[in-house]
């Protein structure tokens, strides 16, 4: 190992973190290949390992013999100041070696809370964050993930976006950089090639002008750049690569299983949730193909649990077969089958119960919301009585603790929806006393945790205002003061941080300078309650004269141009907007299952979706 | 049923992992290789692995000792096999054997530290040689903090200085086992003080676990 990495590792915590050397790292020999690749995952090596689509890259572009893949993560704050103090760049695990050295570096932008954790990477890595003040020596800097969907607070610091999923774009963007590499072809001339890709996104190829009142005006694409940038979607699940073995961590992770997507896309149509639309349209995979890997998965790595992924995983058509197929094997081989996101209306305890490993953490059931009226405004069509029914399922079954989420700040939201959601849990503790056959000798423990809204683009409500600091205050102390009995413990999330990210949700260019003055000022790890820093962050939007309040608490008009109009993810506005307008009028959308409401995402996928299937 | 004593080794950057991980890595890579470890009966089941002896992180060991307990048998070479793909690079099984020796019989320990370069050797040597070194343990009294100091002499058994490669190696014999557990780190850190050098080891690892006191 690199001398200078190994003098550090006796004065960190955790140094196993800093090692590679785990079973399953790819190691190659960096003269055999002709593009270097850094996976970036702004965050702790124990968060950044359990996601998926580092694993599923990782895997894919170590596949092709002209590249090695490598991982790089955030370093602990002992580690970045061990680094700085010896003067020491950040380095891949693999290798050991910095990051300037690789071809491309590309980050995974999966919260709007790491952006400030990508500056500093960058910073220790000693490449200049702003691409203006790049050159061809340095690393072209790309980037994947959800926030793509509104990359433009970091407009200024990456070369090109990857929209979408991520399997061909990547190996299509390799492609034509191996080809631009091999014929010494420009930086600048490679991203004009490059923003032929369906797909791909380079910022800089884009002009974006403002209105006197800071609204965007126009976002005008030049030397043939297209004018927008169309979503990646894989149409066949089934034959995309999907990676069976990857990298055994040391350490304990964070969620530290296998895991295995089961479908992508969602038909529910929760107003509030931006997933649910931008993996639009639903693409199932066979259950023969998941049960399958599934097993190969936990062979390879020895992993003794198995998470069948997916937005509202109850709802894939074919469930019963699947879990039949899979307990075959997983009961054999000792291996546990985890469904972590079951909906309150398709709850069923003989099936949790087949799924034993749910009984280890408990019950969890999203009501989002207090009451009917607002449950039908966000168009979360569960029933008071679906959440009463799973809640004495469960409690037959055995379980007495159970995790209700809800949220405060939803449109239209009164003090009348914040008591429903002391009224709902009371209702829940009060069935458990009424129930026979409740378990014997244990006390009911109902754990309400409830966050604050922050609206999203592409989902219906991103012309809505997020709730303001009072208001927030006044209904948290007003639930705790509506809430009659100790069998209910409600917990809150830090709306501060809720409200930085309603600002970089919906925020425009104009916010990198905020961005990048945080990070002078010292904020990183912003997700993480012990370092996020209000005050650093007012500051670094004052020096800017930039006032938050606008991204977060302006209502939109229908026909402002909004700073991620350019990106298609195939959802027609029309649609969103028919969305937002049903929810002011109280009106619920049913399940795409049960009607295509044309939404429109199919147009991305040769006109195909999966929710058109009979189960 | 059989009982086994693994021998294994842990060098390299494998030096800086955990017990729990090392347990991990051998769980999974039995699991992986369909080697079959009994599994504790309860409410908590989990693999049957035991370390004889902890070894502080940051220190590699050679011949090191490894506790478990097969349901059927398994042989010494579908063991010695795991290395090839199922265990880290550095971590690998070296032999499988009865065990001759319960693990609270361990009294000393042999460590190799291999010393910077610019290790003031003579004077350390003198130090060794006249003993009283001590080094400050933290310890409680009740829920009251408190500072005992160890005297090192009378557990350290034996000890050379070896000065012909560039970089000096010290190789002790310390107590070791349930009573008098001597951490090689701050054996280091005592030596180090009492002769004015101040840094790490290059390098520090466990080459022997003894019944009896070797001199």
């Amino acid at each position: 190992m690199n001398e200078r990495i190994s003098a550090v590792l006796p004065l960190v915590e955790k140094p196993a973190r800093y090692i590679g050397t785990e079973v399953g790292c790819v190691k190659k020999d960096p003269s055999t290949v002709g593009i270097r690749f850094a996976f970036c995952f702004p965050d702790l090596y124990e968060i950044g390992m359990s996601h998926l689509g580092m694993r599923i890259l990782y895997g894919l572009i170590n596949s092709r013999e002209d590249s090695w893949c490598e991982r790089v993560f955030a370093p602990a704050a002992d580690m970045e100041a061990q680094l700085r103090q010896r003067d020491m760049p950040l380095f891949a695990l693999e290798s050991g070696d910095e990051l300037s050295v690789f071809d491309i570096i590309g980050f995974t932008i999966g919260y709007e809370l790491c952006y400030t954790n990508i500056l500093n990477m960058l910073d220790l890595a000693r490449i200049p964050s702003r691409t203006e003040n790049r050159t061809d020596a340095h690393p072209l800097i790309i980037g994947g993930g959800p926030c793509v969907c509104n990359s433009e607070p970091l407009a200024d610091f990456f070369d090109l976006f990857m929209l979408g999923e991520g399997e061909e774009v990547v190996s299509e963007l390799l492609d034509l950089y191996a080809a631009c590499k091999k014929d010494g072809v420009s930086r600048k001339e490679f991203l004009v090639k490059a923003s032929q890709i369906k797909g791909i996104y380079v910022p800089s190829l884009y002009n974006v002008e403002y209105n006197a009142d800071n609204t965007v005006k126009s976002v005008t694409p030049k030397q043939g750049a297209p004018a927008t940038i169309k979503k990646r979607v894989v149409s066949d699940l089934d034959n995309i690569y999907y990676p069976l073995d990857f990298v055994v961590p040391f350490i304990e992770t964070v969620q530290d299983r296998g895991v295995h997507e089961i479908f992508r896309g969602c038909t529910r149509g929760c107003r509030f949730c931006q997933a649910g639309f931008i993996y639009r349209p639903v693409r199932e995979k066979n259950p023969e193909v998941i049960s399958s890997q599934s097993k190969a998965i936990c062979k390879n790595a020895g992993y003794d649990e198995i998470s069948l992924c997916s937005l509202s995983a109850s709802d894939y058509s074919r469930l019963p077969e699947l879990l039949d197929d899979m307990l075959d094997w997983a009961e054999e081989m000792k291996v546990n089958v985890a469904l972590p996101s079951m909906r309150a209306d398709r709850f069923n305890a003989a099936l949790a119960s087949k799924l034993n490993s749910v009984r280890k953490s408990g019950l969890t059931f999203a009501a989002e919301a207090g009451t009917q009226r607002l449950r039908d405004v966000i168009n979360k069509n569960v029933t008071e009585s679906d959440v009463l029914s799973a809640a004495e399922e469960a409690f037959s079954g055995g379980w007495n603790v159970v995790k209700l989420y809800f949220m405060l700040g939803l449109p239209t939201e009164t003090d009348e929806d914040i008591e429903g959601i002391s009224e709902l849990c009371e209702k829940v503790v009060d069935l458990y006393f009424s129930m026979k056959d409740r378990p014997k000798g244990k006390y009911v423990k109902i754990n309400a945790g409830v966050s604050t809204f922050v609206p999203k683009p592409f989902t219906p409500f991103q012309w809505e205002p997020q709730i303001t600091p009072d208001t927030v205050l006044h209904r948290q102390k007003g639930l705790l003061q509506s809430l009659h009995t100790n069998k209910v413990s409600v917990s809150f999330n830090n709306s501060d941080m809720s409200f930085l990210e309603a600002v970089f949700a919906r925020g425009d260019r104009r916010l990198s300078d905020v961005i990048e003055d945080a990070w002078k000022n010292g904020c990183k790890f912003d997700a993480w309650g012990e370092s996020f820093d209000p005050v650093r962050w007012r500051a670094a939007f004052d020096k800017n004269r930039i006032d938050p309040d606008f991204y977060a608490f302006r209502v939109r008009e229908y026909d402002e141009v909004f700073p991620w109009d350019h990106m298609d993810i195939g959802i027609r506005k029309e649609f969103l907007i028919s969305e937002n307008q049903k929810a002011h009028r109280g009106e619920v959308t049913p399940d795409c299952r049960l009607g295509c409401r044309g939404c429109g995402a199919d147009a991305l996928n040769g006109g195909h979706c999966d929710a058109r299937r009979k189960a | 049923m059989q009982d086994a004593r693994l021998r294994f080794n842990k060098l390299g950057a494998v030096k800086y992992i955990s017990h729990l991980d090392m347990y991990r890595c051998f769980t999974r890579a039995f699991r992986r290789a369909g080697i079959p470890v009994w599994v504790t009966e309860g409410f908590n089941p989990r693999v049957y692995l035991n370390f004889a002896l902890p070894l502080p992180l940051g220190a590699e060991s050679v011949d090191d000792i490894l506790d478990t307990r097969f349901t059927s048998d398994v042989s010494a070479d579908d063991l010695l096999r795991l290395d090839l793909y199922e265990l880290p690079e550095g971590l690998w099984i070296s032999a499988l054997e009865e065990p001759a020796f319960k693990t609270k019989d361990i009294v000393s320990a042999a460590w190799d530290i291999t010393l910077p370069a610019d290790y003031p050797v003579s004077a350390a040597s003198e130090r060794l040689e006249t003993g009283g070194l001590t080094f400050e343990k933290e310890g409680k009294k009740g829920k009251n903090p408190v500072k005992k100091t160890v005297d090192l002499s009378a557990s350290i058994y034996s000890w050379n200085i070896d000065t012909s490669s560039e970089k000096p190696l010290l190789s002790v014999n310390v107590g070791a086992g349930n009573e008098n557990n001597i951490n090689p780190f701050r054996l280091f850190e005592a030596l180090s003080s009492a002769v004015g050098y101040e840094g790490l080891p290059v390098n520090v690892r466990r080459t022997g676990i003894f019944t009896d006191i070797h001199r």
